[in-house]
Parts: C-alpha cells; sequence; structure tokens
C-alpha cells in the first residue's frame, strides 16, 4: 500500500462552553488513502463533524485540539498556523458543508464564490479564473453555466446550491475533499445524483473523499471503507463489504439491525435503544456500555482496538473497539454479565 | 447582475405614488386638525379690533369658505409653496424651513457622520476584540449612550466644556466649536445604538455556516470578515439608519432649545406656542416627506445590500 495522504493520529477535541467542556473527539485515528471514499458513520453527536473540521482547524469558538497529530503533505497540519493553514485550506483540502442553503454567501453571485477560491490560491487573471469557473460548474453539471454563473444562491434549487459548493471546493484541484453530509439536507432523488457525482468526480479527478453520513445506505452506495463512530472514537472500521458482510461491534450490528436493506438510503439512524452519552460525563469505559445488549463487567475498562491479527472474527484491514472482538481472552470474562 | 439592472422601476413609480397619497391625507388630516383646534391665528390675549381681524383674515383667505382655503392650500403645497406666515408678516414658510433646515441639516449631517463614522467602526471593533477590554469599553459607553437622555449629556456637557473650561462657546454656532456640543449631543444616543447593533450583528454573521465556508476556502481572516461578514452583517445596520437620518436631520428641538440653536425644530415649537397655523402645518408635511424619501432611499439600500430581496418586477 502506498503512504496514504493523510494520516490522523489520536485526535483529541473538545469544546468548552458555560456549561462544562464537551469531549467530542477521544482519541481518533484515520487513514486515508489517495483516491478512497472513506466514509464516516455515527448517530448524531458522535462526532464525526467535528473530527473533519479539527483536520483544517475549522472550529467553532470554544473548539480545542488538546491533542493529536494531522499528518499531510509531510507536515502535521495540527502544528501549523493560522496563516499557514489558508494555503491548505481550499487549496490542497476542500469542504462541502450540509446545508447548501445557508453555507453559501447570500450577497455574493455563485461566480463570484468560485473566482475567490481561485484568485486566492492562484496566481491568474480574473478572467481566467472566471473561465475556470464556468468550466468547474460544467464539470459538476449546472446547466447554462456561462449565465447562471451571474445568479445569486437564492437563485438555485437545493441540489444546484450544492453542486455549486462541490465546484468550490474542487476549484484548486485539492486532494482531499471533506464532504459533511453533503446530501442530508436534500431530498432522496437529488441525495443520489450528487453522491453519484461525487463519485464519479472521485474517478475523473483521483481525489480522496471523507464522506460524512448518518445514513448506512449512502455508505454502502459510495464508500470504499468506512469507520464507525459513537462517543467520539471510532467503534470499528473495515472495508464497506467487510462490514455489511460480517459486522463485529455491536453497535454496527445495531445501525445494520436497524435497515433492513442498506441499499435503502434515506432515513436516519435511531436504531439502537437509548440515547447517545452525554459527552461532557462520558462513560469510563466502552462509550456504548450503556446501551449495549451484550455489554459485560470488562466493559467499565475502555477496550483498545482489536484487529484481524490472530483475531478470525476480523477480516484483514478491519478493526474494532470492543472487548468481544478479544479472540485472545480468557472464556471467562464474557460469562460475567455487568 | 449589477444593482442597477435590478432596479425595479414599476415598484419604484408604486412606491413614489403611495408616498404622494400619504403625503395628501398628511395634508389633509394637518389641515383639518389646525381648522378643527378653537380660537383663529389672531386670537391672543390682547384682543384686536374686529376690523383689523376681519382685514386680516381676508388678507390670508381666511374668509373663504373652508374648501376654497383646503384647495388653495393644497395648490400651494404641491407647487412648494407652504404659503406665508401668520405671525411673521413678509416671511413665508418656505423661507422660515429653509432658515431652520439650514442651521439644522448643518448639526445633523455633522451628527449622521459621527454616527456612521464613529458608531459603526467601534461596533466593529468591539466584536474583533469580543470579550476584551476594547469590547468591554466600547460597550460600556455605549450603554451609558443609550441610557442617558441627550438633554443630560446636553446639559452637564454645556457645564463642563462651556461654562466650566470654557473651551467651546455656551450657545451659537458662530465659531466651528460651537459645533461639538451639539453634535455630540444629537449623535451619542445613535452612535452608542449603532455600536451595539453592528457589533451583535456582525458576532451573528461571524456565526453563520458561510463564514465557515469562507475560511474553508482558505481565505486570510480579515477578508472572511471584511468580504464575507461585514455586508451582511450592514443590513439591520442599515434599517436603522434610514429613521435616524430623517429623525437627526430634523433635528431635536430640545437640543436646539439647549444650546440655542435657530433650527428647524425650535421654529416649530416657536410656532406651535406662535399659533402660526401654517407654519405649524408647512414643518408638519416638510417633515412627514423627508421621512418617506428616507425610508425609501433606505429601501433601495437594501436592494444594492441584499440580492434575495426583491420588490416585484423581476424576471
Ligand atoms: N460548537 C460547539 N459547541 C459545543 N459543543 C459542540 C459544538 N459542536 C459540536 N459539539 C459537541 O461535540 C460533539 C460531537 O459533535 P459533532 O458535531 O462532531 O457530531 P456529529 O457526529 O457531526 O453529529 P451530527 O450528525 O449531528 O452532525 C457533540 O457532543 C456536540 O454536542
Ligand atoms: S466493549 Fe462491551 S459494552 Fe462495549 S460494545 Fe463491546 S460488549 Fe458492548
Ligand atoms: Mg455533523
Amino acid at each position: 500500500m502506498t503512504a496514504p495522504v493523510l494520516s490522523l493520529r489520536d485526535l483529541r477535541t473538545e469544546y468548552r462552553t458555560d456549561r462544562g467542556t464537551v469531549q467530542a473527539v477521544r482519541g481518533i485515528d484515520l487513514t486515508l488513502q489517495r483516491g478512497e471514499i472513506l466514509g464516516l458513520v455515527g448517530e448524531s453527536g458522535s462526532g464525526k463533524s467535528v473530527t473533519c473540521m479539527s483536520i483544517l482547524k475549522l472550529l467553532k469558538r470554544g473548539g480545542h485540539i488538546t491533542s493529536g497529530v494531522a499528518e499531510f503533505d509531510g507536515r502535521d497540519l495540527l502544528q501549523l498556523s493560522e496563516r499557514q493553514l489558508t494555503a491548505v485550506r481550499g487549496e490542497k483540502i476542500g469542504v462541502v458543508f450540509q446545508d447548501p442553503m445557508s453555507a453559501l454567501n447570500p450577497t455574493m453571485t455563485v461566480g463570484r464564490q468560485i473566482v475567490e477560491v481561485l484568485l486566492q490560491h492562484r496566481k491568474i487573471s480574473r478572467k481566467a479564473a472566471r473561465d475556470r469557473a464556468v468550466e468547474l460548474f460544467e464539470l459538476v453539471r449546472i446547466p447554462s453555466a456561462r449565465t447562471r454563473i451571474d445568479s445569486y444562491p437564492h437563485e438555485f434549487s437545493g441540489g444546484m446550491r450544492q453542486r455549486v459548493m462541490i465546484a468550490i471546493a474542487l476549484a484548486c484541484d485539492p486532494d482531499i475533499l471533506i464532504a459533511d453530509e453533503p446530501t442530508t439536507a436534500l431530498d432522496v432523488t437529488i441525495q443520489r445524483q450528487i453522491l453519484a457525482l461525487l463519485k464519479e468526480l472521485r474517478d475523473r479527478l483521483g481525489m480522496a473523499i471523507i464522506l460524512v453520513t448518518h445514513d448506512l445506505g449512502v455508505i454502502a452506495e459510495t464508500a470504499d471503507r468506512v469507520m464507525v463512530l459513537y462517543g467520539g472514537q471510532v467503534m470499528e472500521e473495515a472495508l464497506v463489504a467487510d462490514l455489511f458482510a460480517a459486522p463485529c461491534h455491536p453497535y454496527t450490528r445495531g445501525l445494520l439491525a436497524a435497515i433492513p436493506d442498506p441499499r435503502q438510503a434515506g432515513r436516519p439512524l435511531s436504531p439502537v435503544r437509548g440515547s447517545p452519552p452525554d459527552m461532557r460525563t462520558p462513560p469510563p469505559g466502552c462509550p456504548f456500555a450503556p446501551r449495549c445488549p451484550q455489554a459485560m463487567r470488562i466493559c467499565e475498562t475502555p477496550p483498545p482496538m482489536f484487529d484481524a491479527t490472530g483475531n478470525p472474527a476480523l477480516q484483514a484491514g478491519q478493526r474494532a473497539r470492543c472487548w468481544r472482538a478479544d479472540a485472545t481472552a480468557p472464556a471467562q470474562i464474557f460469562e460475567t454479565p455487568s | 447582475m449589477s444593482s442597477a439592472s435590478r432596479l425595479p422601476i414599476g415598484w419604484l413609480v408604486q412606491r413614489v405614488a403611495m408616498m404622494l397619497v400619504t403625503l395628501l391625507a398628511v395634508i389633509t388630516l394637518t389641515f383639518a386638525l389646525m381648522h378643527a383646534v378653537p380660537g383663529g391665528p389672531f386670537v391672543s390675549e390682547k384682543m384686536l379690533a374686529p376690523e383689523i381681524e376681519a382685514a386680516l383674515n381676508a388678507k390670508f383667505g381666511l374668509d373663504q369658505p373652508i374648501w376654497r382655503q383646503y384647495l388653495n392650500y393644497l395648490g400651494g403645497v404641491l407647487t412648494l409653496d407652504l404659503g406665508p406666515s401668520f405671525k411673521y408678516p413678509g416671511v413665508s414658510v418656505n423661507s422660515m424651513i429653509a432658515d431652520g433646515l439650514a442651521v439644522t441639516a448643518q448639526t445633523g449631517l455633522l451628527a449622521i457622520i459621527c454616527v456612521v463614522a464613529f458608531g459603526v467602526p467601534a461596533g466593529i471593533v468591539a466584536a474583533l476584540n469580543r470579550g476584551r477590554w476594547p469590547d468591554t469599553a466600547a460597550m460600556f459607553i455605549a450603554s451609558l449612550g443609550i441610557a442617558v437622555p441627550s438633554y443630560v449629556i446636553a446639559t452637564v456637557a454645556l457645564y463642563i466644556f462651556a461654562l466650566r473650561l470654557g473651551w467651546t462657546p455656551a450657545f451659537g454656532l458662530d465659531d466651528w466649536r460651537g459645533y461639538i456640543l451639539p453634535v455630540f449631543a444629537l449623535s451619542g444616543f445613535w452612535m452608542s445604538f449603532v455600536a451595539r447593533l453592528t457589533r451583535s450583528s456582525l458576532l451573528e454573521t461571524m456565526g453563520q455556516d458561510y463564514i465557515m465556508t469562507a475560511r474553508a476556502k482558505g481565505l486570510p481572516a480579515h477578508t472572511v470578515m471584511l468580504r464575507h461578514g461585514l455586508r451582511n452583517s450592514l443590513i439591520p445596520v442599515v434599517t436603522v439608519l434610514g429613521p435616524v437620518v430623517a429623525n437627526l436631520l430634523t433635528g431635536s428641538f430640545v437640543i436646539e432649545q439647549i444650546f440655542a440653536l435657530p433650527g428647524i425644530g425650535r421654529h416649530f415649537v416657536q410656532s406651535i406656542t406662535n399659533r402660526d397655523y401654517t407654519a405649524i402645518m408647512g414643518i408638519t408635511i416638510f417633515y412627514a416627506a423627508f421621512l418617506m424619501l428616507m425610508i425609501l432611499i433606505v429601501d433601495l439600500l437594501y436592494l444594492w445590500l441584499d440580492p434575495r430581496i426583491s420588490y416585484g418586477d423581476r424576471k
């Protein structure tokens, strides 16, 4: 395997609020290969967005990265200054946000919003930037690109706006595209079209994509590999086919059980009984323990990541953070219910 | 699309027509009210001889039937002639307004400049330094400016700077320094108000999703703030600026009184005490027309600031 384009190690991010410190991300490792689509899936609050946004240090007020390394292009992004980061944002790593209604500036034409990113990162004339913007519009299949470029965001439908966002994110040929729930705000048909577009663009341009969703259907349809997040940690990680064929983590199984047909995209996950933990005071052991039907006493101790080595339950490249994935554990630990 | 091509002519025509109708209503109403108050303009403590009063009435057309008087007046207003003053022989209401307006508009304009030139930047600086001392200081002063009435500011300033320290004249505008205190007193409230509004609006705008998009594009912080934040955050500021401009340009009779400025506000108050009916009507109508004009300008500014707004006839 070639070197990953991005490698995130032990990322920890917290939000300091008036009502306490939220431990949003608690030690996430993530590797992204060139050209792959990596899905991040999990319930609301599991830390998907915070993980993505930490990579570019695009945190809202109160957010602090307390530890971790984000290796990209031979550098640790988390050590870069705000100034140095501007050369990475929008140029090497593009971002598409969830709600195309609010993610575009309402008082600026979409053309200017694309031209702006080109002028920021490329030494080209306004005229050339405009031509490139038209090209990008054609790339993301916005009809009558040349005239639509002078319209304002409110003159587009939701799906078209998301295409505009994608065009902006791809303007400088980034190595990585971060798409944080790019289709959640759209209806199902449009959602399909946008996902197909992302896949096609990946095939043509070869960038890697981090695709955030809370919809396993979207993962099945679009991603190559998937990471299941819960309580600010990775619960399970596998190739998409392996995850659907042989889910290991009880949380993953719960998610899968909730959708009869994984190819049925659409509804959000609320599969497992109970609700996610309060991340100001996360459970001391396995974060899923309070909801896990198979919890044991040992689950009060944080489980490590188990991989396929010596573990027949896991495929090569599959990893799970669950005591039950530990094939080497003495049998009696499974017999002590919590 | 440039803002010029977005100018909705049909809407504009409609708006101007509506303004004229409203103005007609204002004229009619003021006319009716003036004629409904008991006592004529020449009734005063020292009784005039009946023949003199009759002569005066004839001179000003008050002996004519009321509908005739109304039509005459209306005709005058339409030709921008607000008639003669009842009180000061040989003085027209037009010239009274023009005289007063010269003074009022001068101080008002300076006050508006202060509001925009100090209020908006103070708000921006406070927002940029949210929670730090420049923010705290600016907002403390702004709270004072809002809480303390302008006549108190005026009186205190007058006492300290004019009477005690003698840095500024106590009344009149003969010297440039004469403008300082009235302009300060006039603009204090709105400056504070605009500073606070700019601050909160900018902070709110900077929390919007498209600001995150702008940052994610790799734009430097100041570009994000100026290009994406400021313009959008100015929309609510412009909303209040319309009435503020009208308010300041038409002056404050209290401030004019305190600093003895011969402005339009003082003329208005004097015409009321003098029962100078045409002056009262004229100034009222002038105020109304002016306010409507300002609101129209604000609506046009909106159109330029916020492309989502459309006033009807766009394709
Ligand atoms: N701006 C913020 N201030 C305070 N806490 C925050 C903020 N943003 C996120 N959090 C907290 O961080 C945790 C992770 O949030 P995150 O937005 O990453 O979830 P998510 O997986 O993206 O969920 P969703 O599906 O709802 O987008 C949550 O507990 C959330 O409450
Ligand atoms: S570690 Fe224990 S509680 Fe956590 S998922 Fe596995 S079995 Fe359930
Ligand atoms: Mg999210």
